[in-house]
């Protein structure tokens, strides 16, 4: 058996003499071309339950991206390297640092889920790299940190329970709540700003419930809660767990109006509920895509552009972040350090209006919008039917002691 | 709410998930009992049951129909999908479960466990808008005209989930049947048994698999219809914890052990429903303190409650 | 001659072991989708190369275990040297020396349920739980009352070993998958209580844990260009290394010969007078103290936990590389770690799809080899113990 294991020993030296240069040699940087890539990071769930908003952020990043590429009148040619969270701390931390680590990477709009998020500033502060928050609200991610290097485009908890609780109680009078919240940091968190936006207006609520993520029944507590006879179920946590609740709120007879935070305003829980959505009441930071600025213009070249998905929620804020870098970018270079500083000092315009990066690198121009759905659709309060009286709340009708009749139409 | 009513409602939500656990868990004890595997996929089966059946009813345009046009396609569509995801168990089981039963039994934990994983994602990725929560609609309500519900000391019972249950219970009992009165029920039962000795008896044991893999994901299927019903959704990853839980139920039943299987799913969820109602803060430990009930019985009967089929061979 | 042909051997195994380290630098090198599929054809190159050519291949194998030491001496060296090369061929180097440190985590993680599961037959499918006692013990020493990791670190081990003892009772009483299913259960009931308890953080987690400090020593400090991740490298080199060694020995032992008799056949072993559940107990504890370092050493590095880093689904992964390596086999274990932890991160190229190639790779790589990568075969003994045994030992 000669023959073969020469060749076998041939073959073994052959790759053992080329694998070095393989290795050192593969992948020779093309020559120099006219302009400069600059790579900015996206960061989000791209896979996994919340993969639609981290897939709409992302085709809004991408699309402010290649409008800046076509205008032509930049210094450097940008391109978006995208990476999956999946929701999950961990994975957060392990892709923040890939992310940091690629010294090609001078900047990154990081980050859908809160929970993620928190875990992740200390490692865009660890590596010095500027990270724009594009969708997370949880307030602790800029108020909890005195970290140059992370800032937010979107709104906070604070803001949009104020807000919430301005509407039910100040514009619409409503007066008894149960709150039921999910437990992670996210859940707890609108829990402790909607208390405390309902305590500046002399209200405690009937009660108070947690729910773990995942969980799919809620009959035990939902028929506690119907005892009680509340006027509003606010619910402070995400989508999934929010369809369920509204559902078997629905099937067990608690009679009162449903009410959610910017965790609920995605479009799966009016798909997923169908003429049950019909009446419940959410917000989300910023105004509303037809009412901003430059929202029909957004509106138009994102569904010129051809993403399969829709933006959803935080698209828009996406669509900002990318802005702010590569405005940033071309004013100071790509060099992380200068960004950090050049960015902190963010005080522009954009689609969604004013961005006003304050000392914590908050956006701190208050704007939320409520938004009720209407025929399978979240509408803008204002917009609505129900704001202008054609249509009857649910809260109205059971506060009277009436049944309450659903006038869903489909979408 | 009076006490009677608390614990009657108690026991109503109990009962609503511990058909479903125990038709899961059956499966469980059934692969167990004629292959000796660990078949972590069945959550997934389960999960494949809710999807075929939103399928088939959207197919079949049963929503716009009513009467006996109605009656007879939502009998046609669960049938159906009874019938579809047991094949589709059956070829898995070919494919995935059989080839790695050969080995230990841990081995076809973690095989089945990526099959799972495989199934779960496929149908993220896949089905049409995959990683949506899907809306499973309401399909009992049109049998009930008018009333919806009716009150029974002071709880609600509603019309759709009162018949679930009955539907459930009455292919609990007709399983149980099958398995002792009938020859295949009976040749099942050899195989359990004995494998070897059951083919020397001349029972194609090959067959007796793919027979067994059919009614076990058959009946997963079912109640991952009566799932949607009940829940009115369904989402891609909604069979994981179900599998666990299933699991645990036919564990604590008796691995192996028909009956046991099934009184172990009721018991799962009835200690579900107690803490979720009576213990504060229930609702989210609930199903923490199923399992650490689940440990402290198998300290006091650790071969589950009415036993293993099997003794050791020494 | 005898010289002669040792002297060969050596040099061979030099020779694998480089062009297999340059082969894993390269594959960690590209970054496009063609990778997954010369990985896969690579693999399946090496699989039909290892049929035909079988006797070369166990010659080879052969050769690996006779000179076990040298071949795992070699493999510590190119270890060693490995951060200094990297950077120089790697783009991503910082987020690969991370993905290797963790792997080494694992590595040991799943050693220590090898000795339970593997070595003993004993299934612990609560693995992550133990892991994250010692990562939360540690965290909560280290950022609370500020004790250093030369105390943290043995403590989380500790700590992960005494929460063990608080199974003695399913220990002794319940066998095979009733143990599974009472560690399964004591798992899910931990990771509930860290999110609930607020004093550990909650559903938050503990954040800010200090970084390592020995004797002034920071970690965070950079080795000259290096990042200081490669601090954490060698410190999970160097205790991933004594522990690989103290289960090497103890799989050699007579602890490990009895073990084994335990896993194999029970009521034979119990006939031999074998102490089967004091035996049982040891173990348990033992394996879950390499877990709480391991979760130890997490902690300070990452310098963030939380429960969802130690649910269920990680526990099933530690069950899986043990089980994939083939069970009783720290080679098989080390091999398994890498194909179930590096070789899904290379697969974030193909982000959609990872997670679903993931479970194809555990199905098929079961499919083909039911008994693991590298099952244990009956135990070779050499001379010495066959003198041990002609004595008559203990």
């Amino acid at each position: 058996m000669k023959g073969p294991l020469r060749l076998v020993g041939l073959g073994i030296i052959i790759l053992l003499v080329f694998s070095p240069l393989l290795v050192f040699n593969y992948g020779c940087k093309p020559k120099e071309e006219e302009k400069k890539v600059v790579k900015i990071g996206f960061i989000g769930p791209l896979t996994g339950k919340y993969s639609k908003m981290g897939i709409g952020g992302l085709n809004s990043f991408k699309l402010a991206v290649m409008q800046q590429n076509n205008s032509g009148k930049n210094k450097y040619i940008y391109e978006v390297v995208p990476f999956d969270d999946e929701c999950v701390p961990q994975k957060g931390v392990e892709v923040a640092t890939k992310c940091c680590s690629d010294p090609e990477i001078v900047a990154a709009a990081t980050h859908y889920c809160s929970m993620v998020a928190i875990s992740c500033v200390d490692v865009y502060h660890k590596f010095g790299l500027p990270a724009i928050v594009w969708g997370a609200v949880l307030p602790d991610i800029t108020y909890g940190n005195d970290y140059k290097e992370v800032s937010r485009v979107n709104g906070t908890q604070v803001e949009q329970n104020e807000f919430n609780a301005h509407l039910m109680v100040d514009e619409l009078g409503f007066k008894k709540f149960c709150i039921i919240h999910d437990t992670t940091d996210y859940g707890r968190g609108h829990l402790k700003y909607f208390l405390k936006a309902l305590k500046k207006r002399g209200i405690e609520p009937l009660s108070i419930d947690g729910i773990t993520i995942g969980q799919k029944d809620f009959t035990t507590i939902l028929t506690k809660i119907k005892a009680l006879k509340p006027e509003v179920v606010y619910f402070g946590g995400l989508t999934a767990e929010g369809a369920l609740i509204k559902s078997q709120m629905d099937k067990l007879g608690v009679k009162a109006q449903f009410l959610g935070t910017s965790g609920i305003k995605s479009d799966d829980f009016n798909t997923s509920l169908g003429e049950h959505a019909e009446g419940t009441i959410c917000m989300l930071d910023g105004a509303p895509i037809e009412k901003m600025p430059g929202g029909l213009e957004f509106k138009k070249a994102y569904e010129e552009a051809g993403f399969k998905e829709p933006y959803e929620a935080y698209g828009p804020f996406a669509y900002c972040a990318a802005n702010i870098i590569i405005k940033a970018v071309e004013k100071v270079g790509p060099d992380r350090e200068k960004l950090v500083e050049e960015i902190d000092k963010t005080d522009t315009e954009d689609i969604i209006g004013r961005i006003h990066f304050n000392e914590y690198g908050q956006n701190d121009v208050p704007l939320v919008t409520a938004y009720v759905s209407q025929d399978g659709q979240w509408v803008p309060w204002e917009d609505s039917l129900y704001a202008k009286g054609e249509r009857e709340l649910p809260g109205f009708a059971y506060r009277e002691g009436r049944e309450w009749v659903n006038p869903y139409q489909g979408p | 709410m009076s006490s009677t009513s608390i614990f009657l409602q108690i026991i109503f939500n109990g009962a609503m998930l511990g058909i479903q656990y125990s038709l899961i868990a059956v499966g469980f004890s059934l692969f167990f009992g004629v292959l000796d595997v660990i078949n972590f996929a069945h959550g997934d089966i389960f999960m494949l049951g809710a999807f075929v059946s939103l399928t088939l009813i959207n197919v079949t345009g049963l929503l716009n129909t009513s009467g006996a046009t109605y009656v007879f396609l939502l009998i046609l569509v669960i049938i159906l999908s009874m019938i579809i995801v047991g094949g589709l168990g059956v070829f898995f089981e070919r494919i995935v479960v059989k080839p790695v039963s050969k080995g230990p039994t841990l081995m076809s934990l973690v095989a089945t466990l990526g099959l799972g994983i495989a199934i779960r994602e496929a149908v993220r990725l896949f089905y049409p808008r995959g990683s949506e929560t899907k809306r499973f609609p309401e399909l009992l309500v049109k049998l009930f005209p008018g009333k919806e519900a009716i009150e029974f000391k002071g709880i609600i019972l509603r019309y759709d989930n009162l018949l679930i249950l009955a539907v459930g219970i009455i292919v609990v009992i007709l399983l149980a049947l099958y398995i002792n009165k009938t020859k295949m029920g009976l040749t099942i039962r050899a195989v359990a048994q004995d494998a070897e000795a059951a083919s020397m008896m001349g029972v194609n044991k090959n067959l007796i698999i793919d027979v067994t893999f059919f009614i076990g994901s058959a009946l997963a299927a079912l109640a991952g219809f009566m799932n949607g019903l009940y829940y009115n959704s369904i989402i891609f990853d909604m069979g994981a914890m179900a599998g666990i839980v299933g699991f645990s139920a036919a564990v604590i039943g008796g691995l192996g052990n028909i009956y046991g299987a099934i009184v172990g799913g009721f018991l799962f969820a009835m200690v579900e429903s107690l803490s979720a109602a009576l213990i504060p803060r229930g609702s989210e430990f609930m199903t923490v303190i199923a399992f650490a009930v689940v440990i402290l019985f198998l300290v006091f009967r650790p071969s589950g409650i009415l036993g293993e089929r099997a003794y050791e061979r020494v | 001659m005898k010289k002669e042909s040792k002297f060969l051997d050596y040099i061979k195994i030099i020779l694998v072991e480089i062009v297999a380290f340059f082969l894993f630098l390269f594959f960690l090198k590209i970054e496009s989708i063609w990778i997954v599929i010369a990985a896969i054809l690579l693999a399946i190159l090496i699989y039909f190369l290892s049929k035909i050519y079988k006797e070369k291949f166990r010659a080879l194998i052969e050769l690996f275990s006779r000179y076990q030491n040298f071949a795992i001496g070699v493999l510590f060296i190119l270890l060693i040297i490995y951060p200094f090369i990297s950077p120089l061929i790697i783009t991503h180097s910082t987020y690969w020396m991370l993905i290797l440190i963790q792997t080494g985590i694992y590595i040991m993680i799943a050693l220590g349920l090898n000795f339970q599961l593997g070595s003993t037959g004993m299934m612990n499918l609560a693995t992550a739980a133990f892991y994250g006692i010692g990562a939360y013990t540690a965290g909560l020493l280290a950022l609370k009352l500020g004790w250093t990791a030369l105390l943290t670190i043995p403590l989380g081990g500790l700590a992960a070993a005494f929460a063990g003892l608080l199974l003695v009772i399913p220990i002794y009483r319940t066998k095979g998958h009733y143990l599974a299913l009472v560690t399964l259960a004591f798992g899910f009931m931990l990771v509930l209580a860290a999110d609930n308890i607020e004093i550990i953080g909650g559903p938050q987690g503990l954040k800010n844990i200090p970084p390592v400090n020995i004797f002034g020593y920071n970690f965070l400090t950079e080795i000259g260009s290096l990042h200081f991740y490669t601090n954490y490298y060698y410190l999970v080199l160097a205790i991933l290394g004594i522990t690989i060694f103290i289960f090497a020995r103890l799989f050699n032992s007579w602890i490990g010969l009895t073990s084994a008799y335990i896993r194999d056949d029970e009521p034979a072993a119990k006939g031999c007078g074998i102490n089967i559940n004091l035996r049982k107990l040891l173990v348990f504890v033992f394996g879950n103290f390499f877990m709480g370092v391991a979760g130890a050493i997490y902690a300070h590095m990452i310098g963030f936990i939380s429960p969802p880093n130690f649910q269920f689904a990680q526990s099933l992964l530690i069950v899986a590389i043990v089980i994939i390596g083939g069970m009783d086999n720290i080679l098989g274990v080390i091999v398994a770690a890498i194909l179930l932890v590096v070789f899904p991160e290379k697969l974030r190229v193909v982000t959609e799809y990872r997670i679903f190639l993931y479970g194809i790779l555990l199905v098929v790589t079961l499919i083909l080899r039911p008994r693991g990568i590298l099952p244990f075969g009956p135990r070779k003994y050499d001379s010495s113990i066959l003198k041990f045994a002609r004595k008559g030992g203990s």
